[in-house]
């Protein structure tokens, strides 16, 4: 397989038009690659409702869910978010139970 | 007179009260952790809750400090530069570190996430539309 160097090395030798081939073949493929994530339940709406559904029992901790599965709970992230790890997942969801909102305004600076 | 945008990614975020909710993994070195943000056109930057920074490793009051307006008054928040990726796409963009452990809000906002990205919402459905800011039109 070439190297990155090597890719640079042929992409200099392009002209501009195949430049611009190039670089809209990479958009494209990010952008499926993107839409596929996105589109694969990556949107996290089994965590938040198993959030809204269990709030009253966990509000205050922090939980790490791996989809509606509680993984650790606790009142330190980073001992949850470890639990996780150790318990196999690599990049675990981790979230604080908040009280559920009233209609707010940002409006920050 | 129309204008037309493309958008490679579709996230459909409910229409509940819980706000316009997006996916976050937020990386530093070999760590990384995932939570949900809302999108917050009003913050002029992404503000995270301080816990994430201890997650990550992260000195926070070693970043870049900056105090940020609220209409109640504000807070102090601290800035470093992370991978932050939302719906496939990844950034390398500076991010926000509240000080205060009480603070509770954890948001996108216009630098390091809009300012990345081309966006539309549709409300009334709970749909959220996003490309990357230098995305070629995906022609059809």
């Amino acid at each position: 397989m070439a190297t990155l160097e090597q890719i640079l090395e042929e992409v200099r030798a392009l002209s501009p038009e195949e430049r611009r081939r190039l670089r809209q073949a990479l958009d494209r493929e990010e952008a499926t690659q993107a839409s596929a994530s996105a589109e694969n339940g990556s949107n996290r709406a089994r965590e938040q409702q198993w959030v809204a559904q269990h709030r009253d029992e966990y509000l205050g901790q922090w939980i790490a869910l791996d989809g509606d599965h509680l993984i650790a709970h606790g009142h330190d992230a980073r001992a949850v978010y470890t639990s996780a790890r150790e318990a196999g997942i690599t990049v675990p969801f981790v979230v604080r139970v908040e009280a559920y909102d009233e209609p707010s305004m940002g409006g920050w600076q | 007179m129309p204008h037309d945008l493309s958008f490679s990614v579709l996230h459909d975020y409910g229409t509940s009260d819980e706000g316009i909710v997006v996916p976050v993994t937020l990386s530093s070195g070999d760590q990384s952790v995932d939570f949900t943000a809302r999108v917050d056109t009003g913050s002029t930057f992404c503000v995270f809750k301080r816990a994430y920074a201890d997650i990550l490793g992260i000195d926070i009051e070693a970043g870049h400090y900056v105090r940020l307006g609220t209409v109640t008054g504000g807070f102090d928040a601290y800035g470093h530069t992370l991978t932050l990726k939302t719906l496939g796409y990844s950034f390398d963009v500076m991010v926000y570190f509240a000080k205060d452990e009480a603070f509770t809000r954890t948001v996108l906002g216009r630098r390091g996430w809009l300012d990345q990205v081309r966006l539309a919402l549709v409300e009334y459905e709970g749909k959220l539309y996003l490309s990357k800011y230098d995305e070629a039109e995906i022609s059809s």
